[in-house]
Formats: C-alpha cells, structure tokens, sequence
C-alpha cells in the first residue's frame, strides 16, 4: 500500500517519539536536512524513505544498536546520495510551486506601485525580473539553511548565525528587488487610476494566499501571513498617495513599522514552523 | 585494496539475491548481509542502493503491518529485478572464473 506525503509524516512524528533522545535529534537532522534538499523531489518519495528508514532505525534501537551505528557516520554523504535516487517532482507541484513564488514576487512589486507619489504603476519588465530573484532568494535561503546542519564549523551551528544569515538574505533580497524596480527601464508600463488600484491589490492579495493556502504545508503559513501584511500595507499607502488624509510622517512610520514588524515574525515563525514539521 | 571498493556492484546482487528469497526492509536485509560477512556494510551504503534498485525497476517498496512494530516498507524483486539478478549471476560466474584462473596461474608460478 503506497499513501500520501502527510501520512509518512504523521507517522513519523508519532514513531520519532519512540526514539531515544540521542537518536531523536540525529534523525531530526537528517529530515530537515532531506527536506530542505527535497525541493524538486517528488514529496512522497522523499517521506516514504525517510518513514522506511526511522522504523528501520526502531527495529535496530529494539536490538540495542543506534543512528551511527544503522546509518554510519556520513548522514549528510547517505542523505545526498539517496536524494539523487528519488524521482522528481511532478509537473503540476513545480508549476504550484513557481505559481506561489510569482504570486508573493507581484504582491511585493504591488507594494512598490512603481514607486511613483502618485498614480501606481506596473512595469513588465520588473515583474518578470522579480520572480526570478524570489526563487534565488528561496533556493538561497534552503541552501544556508542546509549548510548549518551537518557543518562542521561550531560557530556556524549557532542560533544567532542562522538568524543573522537568513536576515541578511531577506535584507539582500528586498534591496535587490527595490533595484530592479526602480532601475528597470520603463518601457511596457502601465497606470492605474485611484480605485482600481486598490482592486487589483486586494485581488493579488486574495489569490496569493488562496495558492499559499493551498499547499497545506506549514512552511508555508508564514508566506500566507506575509501576503496579507504586504497587500494591507500596499492599500493603505495607495489610499495616502490619492487623497493624503494624514500626514506623509504618520503613514510613513505606520508602514515602515508593520513591515520590518511583520518580517521579523515572518523570520521566526518559518524557523519554528520548520522545527515543527519535524517534530 | 579496501573491502568496500571490491564491494561495488558486487552488493547490488547480493541485495537483489536475497529479496529473490524473501521481502525484506532496510534494517533486515543489513542484518542478513551482516550474517553473510558483509559486516562493513552500514546504512550510508545501503540506503542509496536501495533507492538505486527502486529507481531502476529492480526492486519494489510496499507499506505492510508488521508482526512487531510498525508498519514497515516491504521490499520485493520485480520481474525485471530477477531478470537483472540472473544477468547478474552469469557475470559474477564469468568474473569468478577468470580471477580464480589468473589466481591459480600465479599461484602456480610462485
């Protein structure tokens, strides 16, 4: 009987229980390891095997051995060679998969508006252009995320890098797209008049996160939250742009303030929902 | 020469040779080749074979109860993985018989 990615993974959360502590936090490891490798692996391949080697490892706690002793001492080298073995993701789920990233990449462009004080904008160069540097920003995020793991150096194992690290690729991430935005020769721009603006917005922001949703992965909650921080902020602030009913400082700070606040929380809340997914 | 390097694609066999026998999972089919001598043999090796064998068509994973534990993933030889057993055999039949020739001609000459 074959079931679906979630089965393995509730299996596992209940059966990693079971395990010794020692044992617990290597396979932890080695999942999130797996996982955050997995990203253009078909999603069920990878849990079926992690599921078939944590009851393998139960079998062998039950005789006395442990992970190292089952697994050797090279889980990152057995983790990369197994990956390599496992079928890609389908068609649909990559096609899902860049249908989310172009969707949060064109609420972030909403939130620019073109950058203008007046009537929002939409350059088609930039909306082309971004995606690209959000699924950069992801795959880069995976990859320090990964590299932590089974480092080697102490200091990079540590908390407080990780953060820093992820932190830093959000802060690149948002200075390259406001590049790209405002660098971007104007050429296939279009205008949208007052009204319609915060329309289009709101409509983005409702699609996005009914794709985000759609996932059903916790990781991807956090991204669901972000879409619907960036569209109340972008809809805010056009709505100052066409009739100014506060002060420019006023709407500034309020802006600024959910933003950096919303990303912070965004930050810890895919680290945890990682840790979770594991647990 | 190390083991290990003498082990490459003698093991893909030996696995297939022993599913030709009975299903097994990861863990028991460690513990078998264990019992046959292949005790440098670890999961680092054995799990990227496996899925190997599942990639090829050689082998297949099915979700079974088991009699103590979970339910775990059952492996069993394919039809085309007998077939590659087979070929395999000829081979390992061929190959043993020219290392023992080369073997007993140096022996011989020594």
């Amino acid at each position: 009987m074959r079931h679906d990615a979630q089965w393995y993974r509730d299996q596992m959360n209940q059966l990693e229980k079971q395990l010794t502590a020692t044992d617990r936090e290597w396979f932890a490891e080695l999942r999130e390891y797996a996982t955050f490798g997995a990203l253009l692996r078909d999603e069920t391949a990878v849990d079926a095997q992690l599921y078939a080697m944590m009851t393998d490892l139960l079998a062998a706690e039950h005789d006395g051995e442990d992970a190292v002793t089952l697994f050797g001492k090279a889980p990152k080298e057995m983790t990369d060679a197994i990956l390599k073995q496992l079928p890609p993701a389908s068609w649909q789920s990559s096609v899902q998969l860049i249908g989310i990233i172009t969707g949060i990449s064109w609420l972030v462009l909403l939130i620019g508006g073109g950058l203008t004080d007046g009537a929002m904008t939409i350059n088609l160069l930039s909306y082309l252009a971004v995606p690209t540097l959000t699924t950069l920003m992801i795959l880069g995020i995976l990859k320090a995320v990964r590299a932590q793991i089974y480092t080697t150096v102490r200091l990079l194992k540590s908390r407080v890098v990780g953060f820093l690290v992820l932190w830093l690729l959000m802060m690149l991430y948002i200075g390259g797209t406001l590049a790209l935005v405002t660098l971007m020769p104007p050429v296939l721009v279009l205008k949208i008049p007052f009204g319609w603006d915060l329309l289009v917005v709101g409509l983005a922001t409702a699609v996005a996160y009914w794709l985000i949703r759609r996932v059903h992965d916790q990781l991807f909650t956090p991204m669901a939250f972000m879409a619907l921080v960036i569209g109340a902020m972008t809809m805010l602030r056009l709505w100052w742009q066409a009739t100014h009913f506060v002060p420019r400082w006023v709407i500034g700070t309020i802006v600024v303030v959910v933003t950096v606040g919303a990303l912070i929380i965004y930050s810890i809340w895919m680290r945890r929902a990682a840790k979770r997914q594991q647990v | 020469m190390k083991q290990t390097q003498l082990l490459k694609g003698v093991l893909d066999g030996c696995v297939l040779a022993i599913l030709a026998q009975h299903e097994s999972y990861g863990y028991e089919l460690m513990q078998t080749l264990h019992h046959y001598g292949f005790t440098s043999v670890v999961g680092g090796t054995l799990y990227p074979l496996l899925a190997k064998l599942e990639k090829q068509g050689d082998v297949t994973g099915t979700i079974k109860a088991s009699p103590d534990g979970p339910d775990r993933n059952y492996l069993t030889l394919t039809p085309q993985g007998a077939a590659t057993l087979a070929d395999f055999q000829q081979q390992w039949a061929q190959i043993q018989a020219q290392v023992a020739s080369v073997m007993g001609e140096g022996q011989h000459e020594a």
